[in-house]
């Protein structure tokens, strides 16, 4: 059965000549699992929007979508037959029980009791909810919240569910768990499954289409194995977000099938490398830095209750001047070592030192600020004003009293952080990347020596990530550490100095990143595990790329 | 799934309670206060234990002496005198008697609120008030929702302000003034922002169309109809007995002496305020066995 058609689709928004979508045409058949990407402000989130008649924006459209080959197609259909995920995790539950939340839409459409009791009792099997089933909302994990925004779609019995950007604000456990999850239904159910990410890792394997869209127009309809490597590689989106393996064949120009997952690019390195390749190891010289220590933690312990200790002898040194990382998986205790070394939460057992002096040695007013900074995850809660420039300058106003001196300095601490542009706009109307480098103009307006970061990565696409590294290594140079907690593998193997994982409120390891990772077997880059069979030491994709070329062309 | 006077359904606990607050408000003949009391105070340990124990030693027990002592001195009816105070008021057996009479009475009033707050859960609290709309049942549900939430955001607010150092400090009256108001604009800003997610999330799940129903998942079975029954028999006990044996503090003391037929039905009433603690007992007994 025929989804969606949409001919001859443009569509504006109101007071804006630019159109959002040009020339769309486009059939989605029922069962099918479609990959929609494309950099941000493609118009993706505009297409998606278009599937679901109740969220479609105002604006001038022309052109036409046939929903399910009906011309009446009421909300109510809609309500029944398509599901919209939405990526904010907080905001879309908006019940105070699962219980309730789980039947809000059925409530809307009007079932008995009777009837939604039985279908809660089937979507608890089939989810595992009944741990959760009698929670509130507040008491659950993002993935779990997420989880059960998605069975309370699924309550509804849907043929189509539309997911915009669904995982962006969950760890990557979550994330892997969501996507499982989502597959299943498409391929279990006949569920057609319409998504968009810009993380496409672990999407692209499993896509029957990838849709490729640029300055609102498709640029591309094909299956995965199928993507023209010409468009990745001029394609800046695509070139950063596909699968590193595909990169890797992209990059090479090879003309073999294109590997989709790990697997299949170990394959590829395998039929390249018939016989051992000869040099297997990069020269990199390491730029030795000076043994002072910003950040020391020795022996620290901490519990937020008396049954469990979340950290148990947590040992860091961390260099000056360095981008280090805090890896570890969920609940192992880097989010309460990062509050611990930043000193948002007091450290009662053990010792925290920052430059050699004790955390509690310095004055609230002299830790803030001056010797450190701390990047929130959710930049929005450091904004409230009508302009950027406002809440920055209100944040200066204490230390620098002078209004003109206070000018000069936001104008060049914005044009380092490249947000000159947007000072006079206001903060909701500015993209989420743009928000948090303002986030981090306001950090720095201080001049921290100290910089924490608590999971910078999450929901930035890899362009964007880019960007935000080189400006880190750029404050490295200026002599300021930079210490982040992270789930990202990939970055932090491409860009920190140093990393550690924390396991069970210990330091389990504290590395250079190339031994970090190549000692990891699970907790490594997909470049590294593609590679390891011939570059054991090579933990990313420029790494493995550049041992490649050499060992072809000698 | 809940055990005892917890599984209860929601309108026979409801009347319940309506019938143990009316009777604690209203009652004046001191055995029916002792019966409520009394009752009241077994069934919030039996609830919440230590913490209840707690609450009558700490907060119960100083307010009936403290309300008793205070309408003594300050109330001058009654002919009774016991002694003249300094201020050459007189100071009265009957002032005091009725100081004590209304403590207790605010005193199991709280008691039983105690209970009330364990057993009518949010839950059932919406699916009572539900009953009149399922708009209103939606609405209470979302600002269930609401609070925690916005709770959580206005600490995180608080956490990034002091990270990136714009907290005023100690002894900064005014900043702190200041950065109050701040931390509520941020809030309204990001609140209303993110609310707009809330209400795409509602609208894509078909809210606004027609006949909208309210999802419970109660049943009423034949217990839940005993204790509904048992509920309006006392309070019919309870208008009958209280209104006949009404005691009077004021001017004199007056209270009747209750009859045989009194004392049964007092009992009686004693009886139904003791159910629920009777029913959760006989349920653990019989699920302590089973295990």
């Amino acid at each position: 059965m025929v989804n969606f058609k949409i001919n001859n689709l443009s569509f504006s928004y109101p007071d804006n000549k630019k159109k959002a979508l040009k020339n769309i045409n486009l059939t989605i058949n029922q069962g099918e699992f479609i990959v929609v990407c494309g950099k941000s402000g493609s118009g993706k989130s505009t297409l998606l929007r278009m599937l679901k008649p109740e969220l479609t924006p105002h604006g001038i459209k022309i052109g036409k979508i046939t929903f399910f080959d009906s011309d009446k197609f009421s909300f109510r259909d809609s309500a029944e037959k398509i599901g919209f995920l939405l990526q904010n995790t907080e905001y879309q539950a908006v019940t105070h029980s699962v219980r309730s939340e789980l039947a809000f839409g059925l409530e809307n459409l009007g079932l008995d009791s009777k009837t939604i009791r039985l279908r809660i009792a089937e979507i608890s099997a089939y989810f595992s909810l009944e741990n959760i089933i009698d929670k509130k909302i507040s008491e659950l994990s993002g993935g779990q919240k997420q989880m059960v925004c998605l069975a309370s779609i699924l309550m509804m019995h849907p043929d189509v569910i539309v997911f915009d950007e669904p995982t962006s604000q969950l760890d990557p456990m979550a994330t892997e768990t969501l996507l499982n999850t989502v597959y299943k239904l498409c391929r279990e159910n006949g569920i057609t499954v319409i998504i968009t990410e810009h993380r496409l890792e672990s999407l692209i394997p499993i896509a029957d289409r990838v849709i490729v869209i640029d300055e609102g127009e498709i640029i591309s309809d094909t299956t995965p194995s199928e993507i023209p490597s010409e468009l990745i590689k001029s394609n800046d989106f695509l070139s950063s977000a596909v699968p590193t393996s595909m990169r890797l064949h992209t990059d090479l120009e090879l003309t073999s099938p294109v590997p989709l997952n790990v697997a299949q690019g170990r394959q590829m390195l395998s039929s390249l490398f018939a016989e051992k390749p000869k040099q297997t190891e990069l020269d990199e010289t390491n730029t030795e830095r000076k043994t002072e220590y910003a950040v020391e933690a020795k022996d620290v312990f901490f519990a937020y209750d008396k049954s469990r200790y979340v950290l148990k002898g947590l040992g860091l040194k961390i260099k000056k001047g360095s981008f280090f990382a805090l890896l570890g998986s969920n609940g192992a205790g880097k989010t309460t070592a990062l509050s611990l070394m930043s000193g948002l939460i007091p450290c009662k057992q053990g010792k925290i030192k920052l430059f050699g002096k004790n955390i509690h040695k310095y004055k609230s007013d002299e830790l803030y600020g001056k010797t450190i900074g701390v990047l929130p995850q959710k930049c929005e809660s450091l904004f409230g004003g009508y302009t950027v420039r406002e809440d920055l300058d209100k944040a200066l106003t204490k230390s620098v009293p002078d209004k003109k001196e206070r000018n000069e300095k936001i104008t060049e601490v914005a044009s380092f952080c490249e947000i000159t542009d947007l000072l006079e706009r206001h903060p909701y109307d500015i993209s989420g990347g743009e928000l948090q480098r303002a986030a981090l103009c306001m950090v720095l307006l201080k001049e921290p020596q100290i910089l924490f970061l608590d999971e910078p990565t999450k929901g930035m696409d890899n362009l964007f990530k880019k960007q935000f590294a080189s400006k880190i290594k750029e404050l490295n140079e200026e002599g300021i550490t930079v210490v982040m907690v992270s789930h990202d593998t990939e970055f932090c193997a491409e860009h920190c100095d140093e990393c550690a994982m924390i396991f069970d409120g210990m330091c389990a390891l504290q590395a250079e990143k190339n031994k970090f990772f190549s000692q990891n077997f699970f907790y490594t880059t997909a470049a590294n595990k593609i590679a390891r069979e011939f570059f054991p030491l090579a933990v990313t994709e420029r790494q493995v790329l550049e041992l490649c070329r050499i060992n072809l062309i000698s | 799934m809940q055990l005892g006077f917890k599984s209860v359904h929601p309108i026979s606990a409801f009347a319940f309670f309506v019938f143990a607050f009316v009777l604690s408000m209203t009652a004046s003949h001191p055995l029916l206060l002792a019966v409520s009391f009394i009752t009241g105070l077994i069934y919030d340990i039996k609830l919440s234990g230590k913490k209840a124990v707690s609450f009558f030693l700490k907060i119960i027990m100083p307010m009936i002496c403290l309300i008793t002592f205070f309408n003594g001195i300050f109330s001058h009816y009654g002919v009774t005198v016991l002694f003249k105070m300094p201020s050459g008021n007189n100071f009265t057996l009957e002032a005091l008697v009725f100081g004590f009479v209304f403590s207790i009475r605010t005193a199991s009033a709280l008691l039983w609120l105690n209970s009330f707050n364990e057993i009518i859960t949010n839950d059932k609290f919406i699916f009572l008030f539900g009953r009149i709309s399922p708009k209103t049942a939606l609405v209470i549900s979302m600002v269930l929702r609401f609070i925690p939430l916005v709770r959580s955001q206005s600490e995180e607010i608080k956490k990034a302000e002091k990270g990136v150092g714009n907290l005023p400090t100690e002894k900064d009256f005014i900043g702190k003034i200041r950065h109050g108001a701040r931390r509520l604009s941020v809030l309204i800003s990001w609140t209303l922002e993110k609310g707009i997610d809330s209400s795409d999330s509602m609208k894509a799940r078909g809210y606004g169309l027609h006949g909208r129903t309210s999802f419970n998942s109660y049943s009423f079975s034949v217990k839940d109809a005993l204790f509904l029954l048992f509920s309006l028999i006392a309070s019919g006990i309870f208008f009958f007995v209280g209104t006949k044996y009404k005691s009077n503090y004021n001017p004199v003391i007056d209270i009747p002496m209750p009859d045989i037929l009194a004392t049964l039905l007092i009992t009686v009433i004693a009886f139904v305020l003791l159910l629920p603690t009777l029913y959760d007992l006989r349920e653990e007994r019989k699920w302590s066995i089973s295990k």
